[in-house]
């Protein structure tokens, strides 16, 4: 919202500088967040009086005006199509500067020379309205611009909270201004009217939902002429935003903007009855309303409505049939209280938001509205030349209520902290408005102004005390409790484990967006679930690229490496930690963390200071080894798996305690062609769970070998296929104890080794803790081995 | 005698000095101290010598072997050092090429700030908890004292999901949840990711990270929160941070404020970042509202608290003078490698 500080200074008196007065408000939490200086110093701009328009000889377009500017007759070429004689306008004489910077000489237009020039506002600087010149009222000619009260001003922009609806007008942020200044509010008075004042007409209003419409006021205006407003109000309209209509319009939205409540006025004569009803819609019913737009109405909404149908959706929008228009004599002026959810619901079911939905929805002024009516209806028949005014017309079918608040003095000081004067705080409710209704000792109840809707607990009032006295008042404290336990949760010291081994190892720690293509997670579903759903989508999604749940985090890291690949090409390493959500249903999703690792590049070979090679699964699988063990896991065991982006042939999955923890490989070569990545790449997804079983485990210490080892080789042919894992844990749980470590020396295939087959040669380290062990007990142990892999796995010794 | 021994002495040292090679050399041990040398000769005519002369005289040859040993020994540890340095002056390289590097990681700029943060708050006794991404709008809304039809609701545009449940727009629920499950004294933070359906361009992403803390015991008071953030403002801005406290409006807080710091570039002067205002906004903050506790089924007459969230993208922004947000979501490595 725009407020006008020229239009403040009306309201109140006060000599704070517009940068002073931003700061003091937003430090009393009413922000200020732009101040835009108006207008200018108009030096050498004047008002004219238009004597004489005359076509232009040799252009359509341009008009030859002779101009009174006080002090003579000036001959001035205008190119407005609104210029006409009689008018009062802007002018700026020769060798006058306008705001914008530009300088005002003779200037001949086509054989005519023009002796200056008739503005727009916007050519001032006083509005964006630039099309046409602008039009003031009856000044003496040759009156300096500057002299016109509020012509220049600084407008500001105010960014209010959504509890503040007090202040989101003129004078409730001049009630602000005077908390700090000391002086009164001066309110705008109703203007006495020179028309009759007749109590007898009247029209019948009822109201049938009191819960949703407590009060209905009108003031019935007769005989009224619609016209332009005069200069001061469409200046003051125009500066904070508003465009000008006519002067019944005009004062409604001047009642808005000054004084905080939505009006409404009714062509009268065109009210059906005429009456008044204040009801929900029927079934069906429909209204346009003034945007020229047919709405909908359901059941539970308010409306106004004559006799017939409804003439407006209650506190939102009048309706188009009713509205005031040129032919308008008649008016029936609304003021009314709305309940502020009801019209919430409606603005939103019906999509509509005016500034008086704006204003209902975060709650007026109950009590006080009756005042802003009245000043609204004086106003339009004053302007209006009217020939009669009826005296207000109330339906009241809920009293207000004086809202109150009992609180303790030391309570609420001690809330904040620190130990303000009773007097003091006394003194700030009066600035506040907050009258004392009883006071025992240290327990208050006061009485909070209608105005101040915002108001209803005792915390509230601390809020008050603690922005009049200013925060910044406040001193700085330090806890002082007993200790309370504290930890850092499982998952941040997984986190930063992980984060500093990997990135250690040389991996780039990514973040990337949880929101995904749909298409997305059908091609890469969850590793994690044995039944697959469709993912999990947002309802409202803005475009469809951030429309599921993501299901896994291979799909962003392989965008991760395609992207850097472009330009950055050669050795990648990332990593991501991040929530996954496994559809459990169609309706439901698991949220899981889980860790996606991805290394992906190509042999260098434009580098002599380059190390890598290109990525190999068993590089990357040492990676996963030597992490785990970082992590305290020791005992994780691999199985081939199939992953459908993955390498058939080069995919792994992990156990630990034959659960599946994870999976990992090389990227199908489809799926990166599909992604345009020409490298090696391997990637992994792992869940976070399993992972951080052991990351608070402290190692124990094991004693270091007191007796030698002794080796022995072993070389078998078995099955091509025949795993790894399967021949170490045939040989580990045929010997516990003595076997301290299996390492293979090489595997071959090819000549000498039939097909099918493959030729493995191991070396096995034996230990005993106890003793040192001896050459035929070692011999023994090791035949012993050698028949378990003949007798169970069918391999063949070389 | 002795002038015989001392010119032998003089020859032998000449003839070693001047030995180029270890073959040389050999051959200078071979004529100085083999058997027919003239050395072994003087060693033979002592018994030619005057009984009573011979023992001083045999000591004089003794040290003259020695010492041709010793020369000898010399000369060839200088020939082999030679050697080497030969060798390892083939080996020259510039040492100048650039080193082959490993090549460190990096840690996302956000997690550093996240952690920076978490640190922080830790050292001042915050418990770290977490909660669901996922949320329902009793948890993200009702509970924090936003009723359905509040127009605080507005003040975050909000994802639903299709089973009626929606991506929580902050990490305030997470406050109800511990509350839930703990009798004060609470004192946590929670971190973690949060979404807002708004459109993506360089201020505005439909993700970012959140850090709420509160504290929750029998006299919590509003100046100790103020304690709190001008201690954390030190911590993460640099020792000499200034804060500015302003009246805000959160549903959830009563009296709510947000809170400036004295801009860390131009120390409060004005510059560009903080536009001119010598100041950057960093955290909305507040006294738990007592509906809010009333949702935890703690008795507000008995406790109250304090309570804050911050953005973590913005702080980033701020500490690395990053313009576009967009750019964390990117993880191009020229970017990562920054921080």
């Amino acid at each position: 919202m725009k407020i006008s500080y020229a239009w403040l200074k009306k309201l109140v008196n006060f000599s704070y500088s517009p940068e002073e007065l931003a700061d003091y408000l937003t430090m009393q939490g009413i922000e200020i967040a732009s101040i835009e200086k108006i207008g200018g110093d108009f030096d050498g701009i004047v008002i004219g009086k238009i004597l004489d328009v005359k076509k232009h000889p040799e252009a359509d377009k341009l008009s030859v005006c002779s101009v009174d500017v006080g002090t003579n007759i000036l001959t001035i070429v205008c190119g407005a199509s609104n210029v006409a004689q009689g008018q009062y306008v802007p002018v700026a004489l020769e060798g006058s500067v306008l705001p914008g910077g530009q300088k005002i000489t003779a200037a001949t237009l086509k054989g005519v020379t023009s002796h200056g020039m008739i503005c727009s506002a916007s050519e001032l600087n006083l509005s964006d309205d630039a099309k046409g010149i602008m039009v003031l009222e009856k000044i003496n000619p040759g009156t300096p611009l500057s002299q016109i009260d509020g012509i220049s001003d600084y407008v500001m922009e105010i960014e209010l909270t959504p509890n503040r609806p007090d202040c989101l007008n003129m004078a409730g942020v001049a009630r602000e201004i005077s908390i700090r200044s000391g002086n009164p509010v001066k309110y705008p008075q109703p203007p006495e009217v020179k028309c009759t004042i007749n109590s007898t007409d009247t029209i019948p209003i009822a109201i049938k939902n009191p819960d949703l419409c407590e009060q209905y006021s009108a003031y019935i205006i007769r005989n009224v002429k619609v016209a332009p407003s005069p200069f001061w109000l469409r200046n003051a309209l125009e500066k904070i935003g508003l465009r000008s209509i006519n002067n019944i319009v005009d004062v409604t939205n001047y009642a808005l903007m000054c004084m905080g409540h939505p009006l409404h006025a009714f062509d009268l004569d065109k009210l059906n009855g005429p009456e008044i009803i204040v009801r929900t819609a029927k079934k069906n019913e429909t209204i346009v309303t003034i945007d020229e737009k047919e709405r909908i109405l359901a059941e539970d909404m308010l409306v106004i409505a004559d006799s017939v149908k409804p003439v407006a959706l209650a506190g939102i929008m009048g309706g188009a049939e009713t509205a005031v228009s040129d032919s308008t004599t008649n008016i029936l002026l609304e003021g009314a209280y709305f309940n502020p959810v009801s019209i919430r619901k409606t603005s939103k079911t019906v999509g509509l938001s005016s500034d008086s939905s704006y204003r209902f929805e975060r709650g007026t002024d109950r009590a006080g509205f009756v005042d802003v009516l009245t000043l609204a209806a004086h106003m339009i028949a004053d302007l209006g030349k009217a020939s009669g005014i009826s005296t207000r017309i109330d339906t009241i079918a809920k009293k207000p209520q004086q809202v109150t608040i009992s609180c303790n003095l030391d309570k609420i000081t001690s809330y904040i902290g620190v130990n303000i004067p009773h007097n003091q705080v006394l003194d700030i409710f009066k600035k506040l408005q907050f009258s004392i209704l009883e006071q025992n000792g240290k327990d208050v109840k006061l009485a909070i102004p209608s105005f101040r809707v915002d108001l209803a607990i005792q915390e509230d009032i601390v809020e008050e005390l603690a922005r009049i006295y200013g925060y910044n008042n406040i001193p700085m404290a330090f806890p002082g409790s007993e200790f309370i336990e504290f930890e850092l949760n499982k998952n941040i010291q997984f986190a930063r484990k992980t984060r500093s081994i990997l990135t250690g190892m040389g991996f780039f720690d990514i973040i990337t967006c949880s929101l995904t293509n749909k298409k997305v997670t059908e091609e890469f579903p969850s590793l994690f679930t044995s039944k697959q759903h469709p993912a999990l989508c947002v309802k409202n999604p803005i475009s469809e690229m951030q429309h599921a749940l993501q299901t896994s985090l291979v799909p962003n890291m392989i965008n991760v490496i395609a992207t850097n690949a472009r330009h950055a090409g050669q050795t990648l390493q990332f990593f991501e930690i991040g929530s996954i959500f496994i559809p459990k249903s169609p309706q439901e999703a698991n949220e899981q963390t889980v860790l996606c690792i991805a290394v992906s590049g190509k042999a260098p070979k434009d580098s002599i200071t380059t190390t890598r090679d290109s990525w190999d699964y068993f590089t990357f699988k040492g990676i996963l080894e030597d992490y785990f063990l970082s992590l305290g896991l020791r005992d994780i065991n691999y199985e081939t798996a199939s992953i459908p982006y993955l390498h058939p042939g080069r995919t792994a999955c992990s156990k630990l305690n034959n659960e599946i923890i994870g999976y990992f490989g090389q990227i199908h070569p489809v799926a990166a062609r599909q992604y345009t990545i020409d490298q090696n790449t391997f990637i992994g997804e792992f869940l976070v769970s399993p992972l951080l079983c052991n990351i608070n485990a402290l190692s124990r210490y094991t004693p270091l070998p007191k007796y030698p080892a002794v080796e022995r080789d072993l070389a078998i042919v078995v099955d091509k296929s025949m795993t790894f894992q399967i021949i170490h844990d045939t040989l580990t749980s045929s010997l516990p104890g003595l076997l301290e470590k299996l390492s293979i020396i090489s595997i071959y295939e090819g000549k000498q080794i039939p097909d099918g087959k493959k030729s493995i040669n191991f070396r096995m380290r034996y230990r005993s803790v106890d003793r040192t062990l001896l050459d035929d007990e070692v011999d023994l142990i090791h035949n012993k081995l050698a028949s378990v892999l003949v007798n169970q796995l069918n391999c063949e010794m070389r | 005698m002795q002038a015989k021994i001392s010119a032998l002495k003089q020859n032998a040292f000449n003839d070693i000095a001047s030995a180029q090679d270890s073959n040389a050399l050999e051959d200078c041990r071979i004529k100085w101290l083999g058997k027919k040398s003239e050395t072994s000769q003087l060693l033979k005519g002592l018994k030619d010598v005057a009984p009573d002369q011979r023992p001083a005289v045999g000591a004089l040859i003794n040290d003259l072997k020695n010492e041709i040993e010793s020369t000898i020994n010399a000369r060839r540890t200088e020939m082999e050092f030679e050697v080497i340095s030969r060798q390892l002056e083939g080996e020259a390289i510039d040492v100048t090429l650039p080193g082959k590097r490993q090549g460190l990681g990096r840690v996302h700029p956000l997690t550093q700030t996240l952690d920076a943060v978490i640190n922080i708050f830790h050292s001042l006794g915050f418990s770290v908890a977490e909660g669901p991404e996922i949320e329902s709008e009793y948890y993200n809304f009702d509970a924090l004292n936003i009723p359905t039809y509040h127009p605080a609701r507005d003040m975050q545009d909000t994802f639903f999901l299709e089973n009626g449940k929606l991506l929580r727009t902050h990490t305030s629920p997470v406050q109800i949840r511990v509350m839930e499950n703990r009798t004060p004294p609470v004192r946590v933070i929670a971190p973690g990711r949060v979404y807002r359906n708004e459109a993506i361009n360089a201020r505005s992403y439909c993700l970012f990270h959140q850090v709420e803390g509160f504290y929750v015991d029998q006299k919590v008071t509003f100046a100790e929160l103020k304690g709190v953030l001008g201690f954390f403002a030190q911590e993460l801005f640099g020792k000499g941070t200034k804060i500015k406290l302003r009246p805000s409006y959160f549903p959830f807080t009563e009296p709510s404020l947000e809170c400036d710091i004295s801009c860390f570039l131009c120390h409060g002067s004005g510059c560009r970042v903080c536009k001119y205002s010598g100041w950057l906004e960093i955290l909305g903050a507040g006294m738990i509202h007592p509906e809010v506790l009333k949702s935890a089924h703690y008795d507000p007459e008995k406790y109250q608290g304090y309570a804050f969230g911050m953005g973590i993208e913005r702080i980033t922004m701020l500490l690395y003078g990053i313009n576009d947000i967009r750019l964390f979501f990117e993880n191009d490595i020229r970017f990562l490698s920054q921080f």
